[in-house]
């Protein structure tokens, strides 16, 4: 190839010299070699002839309007600009409340489920640890300082306590369900039936019972009375009616330790040891003495005994003997005749213990009155071995006279096996 | 042989070398009268490229078109290069979307055209009197500077776009491929084959008064 031919500037290098955008010693090149060929010269100059005659390209300038109307544009586009963010603004102010008010009524939703969800609790659970030893507290009349002369009497003692105990006063809402959702159903329903009864007490008496339950909890020793109560509590419901009228009655703590201690020890007699005929023997006699005596024993009784207790206790003609017999002097309406006749149909020794002293034969009575009452589970279960007719005639009794009744049955048709000592 | 890149050197501040970046920078910090300034220093600028690049008869509408987008971008504007070059990368896009439309327009045109011979293109009156067939008085009153903007219009968009603002607005290559997003170099090719184009289309008019075929026959591709 000719040398000379290789170095003519191409056109693009000759723009580009043209434009002066060729570094320096790129342009000194070109220009040496445009100094050796013409005909590369020429063609830089046609170049530069045709780029100088776009000088003369007719170039018309603005109107005279045209800067006072592009304000007035940029003035327009900014109010729209304004107007756009005013509403941009609102939009997002909008979409503000409603994602706030999504997110109240989620609340709000959550809120109602739960209470919804939590409504059976919610009765109940307020009061949980009061209804959960109302039987208790109610026994004990809420009388905390006789709670503590029963525990310094060592009467009742309990290593086992099962009563729901807890040294927090007012557990929450949230401890009481869980409590509540791990019973039973049918201590559920026991508890439902509590809080009926107290429902029924009013304003002052709830809150009786609520002081109790907390300074109960604040004693040092509140476990141990704790223990206590529902030892006595155990005891006292299998009393008979009488007994629980006549313990109800004593005024003070002292009064009443006495007559429990009184009590227990006759439980705990030796009529215990008896054979189980004179048990028999002695509900006969008893039958016979209600036939012959109950009217004129609930006419006396009626002016001693309080007015709530009046209907328990008068509406059946062996439960008042019994009280009478119990708690009164005897020997006003039962004459020692009927002792006597008592003690033809006894074992020998069921007559020993009645010739024993003075007033043994009352002692005795009261002896067999006081033996540990048969409980009321025993007595279901018996009930249930009836026939359906007896059944039938013993449904429509109340309560008490319900008891006595089965229970009467129960001592004549079973032989009961004396009961050991508390 | 390269051109000059000056893409390798370090990013100059523009703020501290070009008044009219600072100038829109108060824009950007809400002066009205710096704006004002702006528009009023490059009105007849942008105004002259888009005639070329587009038409007289819309170059306003368009150059205000180019002035309010200035306008609405003023809050997310930075210096990364003279304003010029900025501004130009605006008006270079403008005018290259008013082109496409106004070909999709010109195709509907075309396929409603009926072929009627009422009224002459200018180029072809243009080539008759180049030819000779013209009286001589009718050929003086053609000017060249018609002749000139005919011989722009036939050049295509990209390489029009590279004449106008290397001829006019005087940007090196670098700012040129800035403002159409190629390289420097492909700007030098662009350049000089739009040199060799113009050479080709003017040559035979400035030699002997006679219109280059190619000059008339490119003016239906406008």
């Amino acid at each position: 190839m000719d040398e000379s031919k290789s170095q003519t500037p191409n056109d693009d290098e000759l723009v580009a010299y043209l434009d002066g955008e060729l570094p320096s010693e790129y342009a000194d090149k070109v220009e040496r070699r445009l100094a050796q060929d013409p005909e590369a010269r020429v063609r830089l100059q046609h170049l530069e002839r045709t780029w100088d005659a776009l000088d003369i390209l007719p170039i018309s300038g603005p109107t005279n309007s045209f800067t006072k109307s592009t304000m007035e544009l940029v003035v327009s586009s900014i109010k729209h600009e304004q107007t756009n963010r005013k509403r941009s603004r609102n939009r997002i102010v909008l979409a503000a409340l409603w994602c706030l008010l999504a997110v109240v009524s989620m609340i709000a939703s959550y809120v109602l489920t739960t209470f919804w969800r939590d409504r059976e609790y919610r009765a109940i659970v307020t009061d949980l640890p009061v209804l959960q030893n109302f039987v208790i507290y109610r026994t004990l009349q809420n009388n905390l300082d006789y709670l503590e002369k029963l525990n310094e009497a060592e009467i009742f003692v309990n290593d086992n306590l099962t009563s729901p105990y807890t040294t927090t006063p007012k557990p929450t809402f949230e401890e009481n369900k869980t409590l509540m959702e791990a019973m039973s159903p049918e201590q559920l329903k026991t508890l439902e039936h509590r809080k009926l009864q107290f429902d029924l007490l009013n304003t002052q008496e709830k809150e009786s019972y609520r002081t109790f339950h907390t300074m109960l909890l604040q004693q040092p020793d509140s476990r141990q009375l704790m223990a206590v109560g529902e030892s006595y509590y155990s005891w006292q419901s299998e009393l008979d009616i009488g007994e629980k009228i006549e313990l109800q009655n004593l005024a003070t703590p002292q009064e009443k330790i006495l007559f429990i201690t009184k009590l227990r020890e006759l439980q705990s007699s030796e009529v215990d040891r008896l054979p189980k005929s004179d048990f028999i023997s002695f509900d006969r006699w008893l039958k016979a003495l209600a036939e012959k005596y109950g009217e004129e024993v609930k006419s006396q009784l009626a002016g001693r005994i309080r007015q709530s207790s009046k209907e328990a206790v008068l509406a059946n003609n062996e439960t008042a003997v019994r009280i009478y017999l119990r708690f009164s002097n005897s020997r006003e309406l039962v004459p020692s005749a009927e002792y006597q006749l008592l003690k033809t149909t006894l074992s020998t020794a069921a007559k020993r213990i009645m010739e024993s002293g003075n007033d043994s034969e009352l002692n005795f009575v009261r002896q067999m009155l006081a033996r540990p009452q048969i409980t009321d589970a025993e007595l279901q279960s018996f009930f249930f071995t009836l026939p359906s007719e007896e059944r039938n005639k013993l449904d429509g009794l109340s309560p008490e006279l319900f008891k006595d009744e089965v229970r009467a049955l129960y001592l004549s048709r079973k032989l009961l096996l004396p009961r050991q000592s508390r | 042989m390269s051109v000059t890149d000056s893409s390798t050197s370090n990013t100059p501040n523009y703020e501290l070398i070009d008044p009219d970046v600072r100038l829109m920078l108060e824009v950007r910090n809400g002066s009205a009268t710096a704006y004002e300034k702006l528009v009023k220093k490059y009105e007849g600028r942008v105004i002259g490229f888009l005639q070329h690049m587009v038409s007289r008869e819309i170059a306003e509408d368009l150059a205000q078109e180019v002035f309010m987008r200035v306008f609405r971008a003023r809050e997310n504007y930075t210096a990364g290069a003279r304003f010029s070059t900025w501004l130009f990368t605006i008006t270079h896009n403008v005018a290259s979307n008013a082109i496409r439309k106004r070909s999709k327009n010109v195709e509907i045109n075309l396929n409603e055209d009926d072929g009627s011979t009422d009224s002459p293109r200018p180029m072809e009156r243009l080539a008759v009197a180049a030819s000779g067939q013209m009286p001589t008085r009718q050929l003086d009153k053609l000017e060249s500077a018609e002749i000139v903007r005919f011989a722009i219009q036939a050049l295509n968009e990209r390489q029009r776009t590279a004449v106008l603002l290397s001829k006019f607005e005087g940007m090196s290559y670098q700012d040129i491929a800035e403002t159409m997003q190629l390289t420097p170099q492909a700007v030098k090719s662009l350049l000089s084959r739009a040199r060799a184009s113009l050479k080709e289309l003017l040559e035979p008019y400035f030699d002997s008064g006679v219109l280059s075929k190619s000059l008339y026959q490119n003016e239906s591709l406008e």
